[in-house]
C-alpha cells in the first residue's frame, strides 16, 4: 500500500465534490483550471481514477525476466568458444558464421536490456506519478480549500467555487506533470519498437566443400 | 575443442534462444487502462510501444535460435557425411 492508497478514499470523496460544483457553477474566469481541463480532456475524480489505475510494481514485475533473460543469453554465447580445433572447410565456415552470429546474438541482449531498462522506467514513472498525485491530495484533504468545497450549498458561492477551481487546478497540474513524462517515456521507447533480423545464415554458402580430395 | 561439440552446444544455445523467445514475448507490462483525454492517450501510445518492442525482442530470440539450430544441423550433417566418406574408405 503506497501514499496514494491512504488517501484515495477521502481524496475521491473531495473530488466528486470538486466536479460537481465545476460542472454545476464553472470556474472563475481566467482560472488556470480551465487551460488544464482543456488540454488534459478530463474531470480532476477522472484524474484520480487514471492515476490509482497505474500499477508500478505490477509493471516492474513484468519486465524482470527480461533483465534475467539478457544475462543468460550473454552467458549462453560466452560460454562457447570462439574457435574450434578442427580444421578444414567445414571448420572455417562454421567459424565464420558462428562468430556472425554470436555478434547478433550479444547485440539482440543488448537490446533486450535496454528494453528490460525501458520497463523499470515506465515502472518509476507510475510510482512518481502516484507519489506526486498523492502528495497534492494530501495538502489538498487539509486545505481550507477542502473545508469550503465540503461544506458548500447546493446553489453555490464565490469562495466554494474558486476553491473548487484551486483544488482541480492542483489535481490536474499533476496529470500534466504525468503526461508530459509519460510522453518523454514514450520518446525514449522510439529506438526498441523495431525488430532487427538476423544476417547471418547458416544455409549462405556450402558448410561441406564442392568437392574431397582423397589420398 | 572439437567442431562436433561445439555444434552441439551451438545447437543448445539455439533451442536456449527459442525458449527465451516464448518466454520474452509472454511479458505484459500493465502500463495504465487507457480511458479519456490526454492520459488516456499517452497510457495507450506506452502500452503499444511496449508491446511492440518486445514483440520484437520475441520475435529476434526465436529467429536467431533458428539460426543458430540451422547452422549446428549444417554442420553436423557436414561432419557425419565426412564420417560416412571415411567409413566408405576404410571399406574399401
Amino acid at each position: 500500500m503506497d501514499l496514494l492508497d491512504r488517501v484515495i478514499g477521502p481524496g475521491s470523496d473531495l473530488l466528486v465534490r470538486v466536479d460537481e460544483i465545476l460542472s454545476r457553477h464553472g470556474a472563475p474566469a481566467a482560472h488556470p483550471v480551465w487551460a488544464l481541463l482543456h488540454r488534459l480532456g478530463v474531470m480532476p475524480s477522472v484524474a484520480l481514477d487514471q492515476v490509482a489505475g497505474l500499477a508500478p510494481s505490477d509493471i516492474s514485475a513484468a519486465g524482470t525476466p527480461l533483465s534475467g533473460i539478457a544475462s543468460d543469453l550473454h552467458t549462453a554465447v560466452a560460454s562457447l568458444p570462439s574457435d574450434v580445433t578442427s580444421r578444414g572447410a567445414t571448420a572455417d565456415g562454421f567459424g565464420a558464421r558462428w562468430n556472425g552470429l554470436a555478434r547478433q546474438i550479444g547485440d539482440g541482449a543488448d537490446r533486450l536490456s535496454a528494453t528490460a531498462a525501458a520497463v523499470a522506467e515506465l515502472a518509476a514513472w507510475a510510482g512518481t506519478a502516484r507519489r506526486d498525485l498523492a502528495g497534492v491530495l494530501g495538502a489538498c484533504l487539509g486545505s481550507a480549500e477542502a473545508v469550503l468545497v465540503r461544506s458548500a450549498s447546493v446553489t453555490g458561492d464565490a469562495d466554494s467555487i474558486r476553491a473548487a477551481a484551486d483544488i482541480a487546478a492542483d489535481v490536474l497540474e499533476s496529470l500534466a506533470k504525468t503526461v508530459d513524462a509519460g510522453w518523454q517515456c514514450f520518446g525514449d521507447w522510439s529506438a526498441l519498437d523495431a525488430e532487427i533480423p538476423v544476417t547471418v545464415s547458416a544455409v549462405d554458402g556450402p558448410l561441406v566443400p564442392n568437392h574431397i580430395e582423397l589420398h | 575443442m572439437e567442431l562436433e561439440s561445439v555444434a552441439r552446444r551451438v545447437d543448445d544455445v539455439g533451442a536456449a534462444l527459442v525458449d527465451a523467445g516464448g518466454r520474452i514475448g509472454a511479458c505484459h507490462p500493465p502500463v495504465g487502462a487507457g480511458g479519456p483525454g490526454a492520459f488516456g492517450e499517452v497510457s495507450r501510445a506506452l502500452s503499444g510501444q511496449a508491446a511492440s518492442a518486445i514483440a520484437a525482442r520475441a520475435a529476434e530470440a526465436r529467429a536467431l535460435g533458428a539460426s543458430a539450430t540451422d547452422l549446428a544441423t549444417a554442420v553436423l550433417q557436414a561432419t557425419s557425411s565426412y564420417r560416412g566418406t571415411d567409413a566408405g574408405r576404410g571399406g574399401a
